[in-house]
């Protein structure tokens, strides 16, 4: 056989009628006629079947197609197997033999028409987009009584069938595109590829199935929700309207055809009605002419205009369908949906325990079903964790949308000292092993020096290094053990803070930021190490140096100058009131404190910019501590604050 | 019953799913369930949809007619009836028959013209039969004189070639009326163009004389265009004519033997006046092409009608033939 380009036809009628694209009232998967661009709204597997009565002179039922559907991600596939759409004619050729004078013998033709099979392809761009095609296999079968002479003795005329089967493939291109909730359109060709075998007998000639290219056109509205308007327009003229709906869960339609070769106007309707859950669909819809298809059908007519569709042309019988469509969904059933995702700020790696009680974002979340359901919350940013964050579960009722809170842990051994823009994904999920859903968005992960200027969040800067700070202040004070051992043990906290005060500022200059920003806090071995910083970094290393000795402090945070804000340290000699007396006589030189005990100890405030010695560093401290804390009721009217590092 | 579907009937249609809670659990059973329907489906609805029947609403008259004129292509002459133009017309049921033809033959691009008219009358009573007892004819009778166009025609025997027992036989079954001219001028005073009108007058030896026009049709005239060649058995033969609004068309197909000059028809084709024939090859491999050596395409456009005249009644035909001589390629 030769192949060649042919163009044959085959246009847009559906068994089941013109339906839309949303997720309610769609289009079946198995309807190619309609759905050109073979859309499917399935998970993941769909096997569908078409079973039918036609109602000629007789009743006829035959299977009309079997499809079977698989979506891959953002892919479609499937295939349809179509034994039901064909179509017979048998007629006279007009043909007769004479035999004598009284007796001919007629000559008859059987013609079919067949469409065998279909696959389909399709791909989703975005929610909003997708394309798709289908390729289509015909088959004609021609069947034709001929008159053929035959010699023995005599010349006489038989008759003798002629057979030819033609083939071709149709291929066509869709493109479906939501607009909004409202609207949405297709829009595909119809004859736009198709190849065929050419047809070798002259008798044949003529009959193929006629040919159109053409393009047809669709829009669905939905003025509201329970109603969908459809039409589709063939450039040809042909057009088909319908109305769908859903109610429940049950989906109907009805569906007027015009076409442009079959008589009247509104050639007929589709009613259609079915009942969709989540497992399966079951449609039962029916084809009903307005002409009477049992009346007598001319072979002129045919052997004129031929026919353009097989399943839809003006020799079709009103037939009524059942369909049958399981969802087979392999794949998990969508029970939440993670709407939005709001961040609450960007990450400071250093505050890592802070973010255990704190969230770092907050997601929107909704239940999609109707039962009562426990989502579980699970974070991940690129460049900082390695595996799925979970957050805490949260339960949320029917149909309901509950705030989520995402918690994120920050590896100890994170070391970026640079900002970097990462991505968070968030997930939720209902079963431990599906994802329900997912959303990323960008997020500033800051270098671990980075501070929010919160000076309740130094204290994670005072805790990071906590081991350089216990070696440098075991051997400080190792290397004065002769004297502290010579101390009464309630002196010794003082003794000890004097010491590493004594030595912290011979060591240290004052400097501003070393990268000249307010947000930068130097971890204390940095700042041991460069030999200096600001009130935050010298309030951070001494503060640190205490405490890794036992010597509990606290950050004093004087908010009261302008725009320009200090920090020193307060730290707790351990001394009680009437012990006082054995550091000093001046009782404005320290700051009575509860311990957790109810017990009053002695606190003095340290200034640690003052880089001179303890005592000035003391004096100063208490100077500004009794001025804008007491004196200026700081405390009071919280524009002095004390934060305790532990 | 859960996750389970149950089937009654015979009937596809009267499959009824009465369950269908489904459990993700039971997904195994539920494609075991999917696909047993699906098999009890396809083995109930084994029909097809059912065929249309287009009834051919080409009249008679409009049918494409098949037929052997002659079944033995050893004879060398007609085999029945009585030839009116050198092509077979079949008398057969008619009791008498008034004939104005006019002719054209084309052989090596030579065409002649010429007209010609008969009269026929058939005695009933006197059948003459082959020797098989099967009907050959019967005897003809003089029952007046003839006139077409004021000529008066002559009187000349009625002869007929036929083949009995395996030999050929001559006899005359009388006398007959004819008139013939060629357009070069030999023959009668008769002459008639196409599409005009020939006065007929019969006047019985008692009783009344019957007048009437005898209606002449548009000439007809054919070509031929052979394809292919006898010695492949790939001979066919487009023909075409000049088409008019009359319904039907006559094409003959006869074949010649070498070294004679008169034709053996062989097939007859009766199509709608539609001006092209297409005879497929098979029609000239039957034919023994090798005891011929020409082809004889006749194109037949006639009218017939009967014309009742008190107790007479004429059966009245006008023909235009064209025949095309081939030789055999």
């Amino acid at each position: 056989m030769i192949f060649n380009a042919k163009i044959l036809s085959q246009s847009s009628f559906g068994l089941t009628g013109l339906w839309g694209l949303s997720s309610k009232a769609s289009v079946p998967f198995y309807n190619y006629e309609t759905n050109t661009s073979n859309f499917s709204i399935l998970n993941d597997w769909g096997i569908s079947l078409t079973y039918g009565a036609e109602f000629s002179e007789s009743i006829n039922s035959n299977i009309y197609s079997i499809s079977l559907s698989k979506t891959l991600s953002d892919h479609n596939l499937s295939g349809r197997f179509s034994p039901g759409y064909q179509k017979q004619f048998l007629f006279s050729t007009g043909e007769v033999i004479v035999i004598n004078d009284t007796t001919t013998q007629s000559l008859n033709a059987d013609y079919t028409y067949k469409e065998l099979f279909g696959l389909g392809y399709s791909y989703k761009f975005t929610p909003q987009l997708s394309a798709g095609f289908t390729f289509r296999f015909f088959n004609q079968d021609f069947n034709r009584e001929i008159v053929k002479p035959v010699f023995g003795d005599t010349l006489y005329l038989v008759r003798e069938n002629l057979n030819e089967q033609i083939n071709y493939w149709k291929g066509d291109l869709g493109i479906n595109f939501f607009l909004n909730d409202n609207f949405s359109f297709s829009a595909a060709s119809i004859n736009l590829l198709n190849i065929a075998e050419q047809t070798e007998n002259p008798e044949f000639e003529g009959y193929e199935l006629k040919y159109e290219t053409e393009a047809l056109l669709a829009g669905s509205y939905t003025p509201v929700e329970f109603i969908n308007l459809h039409l589709m327009y063939e450039t040809s003229g042909s057009f088909q309207v319908s109305a769908a709906g859903f109610a429940a869960q049950f989906v109907y339609g009805l569906t007027a055809f015009h076409d442009k070769y079959q008589s009247p106007y509104f050639a007929g309707i589709v009613p259609a009605i079915g009942y969709k859950s989540k497992l399966f669909e079951i449609f039962l819809s029916g084809v009903k002419y307005f002409s009477d298809r049992k009346a007598e059908q001319n072979f002129s007519q045919f052997e004129d205009e031929g026919i353009h569709n097989i399943i839809n042309n003006p020799y079709s019988y009103d037939k009524i369908l059942l369909s049958l469509s399981f969802n087979i969904d392999g794949s998990t059933e969508q029970k939440v949906k993670l709407i939005d995702v709001e961040l609450v700020e960007d990450i400071y790696p250093t505050f890592y325990d802070a973010y255990v009680d704190n969230p770092i974002a907050y997601g929107l979340a909704v239940n999609l079903t109707d039962e009562k359901l426990t989502i579980k919350p699970s974070l991940k940013i690129k460049d900082v964790n390695e595996a799925v964050i979970q957050s805490p579960e949260i339960n949320i009722a029917p149909f309901d949308t509950v705030r989520i809170p995402f918690y994120i842990i920050i590896p100890d051994n994170y070391s970026a000292g640079k900002p970097v823009l990462s991505y968070a994904d968030f997930y939720i999920s209902v079963t431990s092993d599906e994802t329900d859903d997912q959303l990323q968005k960008p997020m500033l992960v800051n270098g671990i020096n980075a501070w929010d200027g919160k000076v309740s969040n130094l204290r994670y800067f005072i805790k990071r290094d906590v081991d350089f700070s216990m070696n440098y202040s075991k051997k400080l004070l190792s290397d004065n053990k002769q004297m502290l051992d010579t101390l009464p043990s309630a002196l010794a906290p003082f003794y000890k803070a004097k010491i590493l005060f004594d030595d912290f500022v011979k060591r240290l200059v004052y400097t501003s930021d070393p990268r000249a920003t307010e947000e930068y806090v130097q971890f204390p071995k940095q700042t041991i190490d460069l030999k200096g910083g600001d009130c935050d970094d010298l309030s951070v290393c001494y503060s640190s140096l205490l405490e890794s000795v036992g010597i509990q402090t606290a950050l004093v945070d004087y908010k009261s100058n302008g725009t320009f804000r200090h920090v020193n340290i307060l730290f707790n000699t351990g001394l009680t009131p009437g012990q006082a007396s054995y550091i000093t006589n001046n009782d404005t030189k320290y700051f009575v404190r509860k311990n957790s005990s109810g017990d009053d100890e002695i606190w003095l405030p340290v200034e640690t910019t003052s880089l001179t010695n303890f005592a000035t560093g003391w004096k100063i401290g208490v100077e500004k501590f009794n001025k804008e804390a007491i004196s200026d009721l700081g405390i009071a009217t919280g524009k002095v604050e004390i934060i305790e590092v532990y | 019953m859960e996750g389970e579907f149950l089937i009654e009937g015979k009937s596809l249609l009267s499959l009824i799913i009465i369950v269908y809670n489904f459990n993700l659990t039971k997904m195994k059973n539920f494609i075991i369930n999917t696909t047993l329907i699906i098999i009890a489906v396809i083995i109930y609805g084994c029909d097809k949809p059912a065929p249309t029947e287009l009834i051919n609403d080409v009249s008679d008259g409009e049918q494409l007619e098949y037929e052997i004129l002659t079944n033995d292509l050893n004879e060398n002459n007609v085999s029945r009836g009585t030839d009116t133009s050198g092509i077979m017309q079949d008398f057969k049921g008619l009791r008498n028959i008034i004939s104005v033809s006019g002719i054209k033959i084309t052989n090596q691009n030579h065409t002649v013209e010429f007209c010609l008219a008969q009269g026929f009358f058939f005695d009933w009573t006197q059948p003459v039969y082959y020797s098989n007892e099967r009907l050959l004819g019967y005897k003809t009778i003089i029952p007046g004189i003839m006139k077409f166009d004021n000529n008066l025609a002559r009187i000349v025997p009625y002869k007929v070639r036929f083949r009995d027992r395996g030999e050929f036989q001559d006899s005359v079954l009388g006398n007959k009326f004819i008139l013939y001219r060629s357009k070069s001028g030999v023959g009668d005073p008769f002459w008639f163009e196409y599409g005009s009108p020939v006065s007929f007058e019969f006047q019985p030896v008692s009783g009344e004389p019957v007048t009437f026009d005898i209606p002449t049709l548009k000439e007809i005239t054919g070509t031929v265009q052979l394809r292919g060649n006898s010695s492949d058995k790939n001979l066919e033969a487009v023909l075409e004519w000049n088409e008019t609004e009359g319904k039907r068309v006559w094409l003959v197909l006869g074949v010649i033997r070498p070294g004679q000059m008169s034709s053996l028809p062989v097939y007859r084709f009766g199509v709608k006046d539609r001006n092209k024939l297409i005879i497929p090859k098979r029609f000239f491999n039957e034919l023994q092409l090798q005891n011929f050596n020409k082809l004889v395409f006749t194109f037949i456009r006639s009218i017939e009608k009967m014309e009742r005249h008190g107790e007479i009644n004429l059966f009245v035909s006008s023909q235009n033939i064209h025949s095309i001589v081939i030789d055999i390629p």
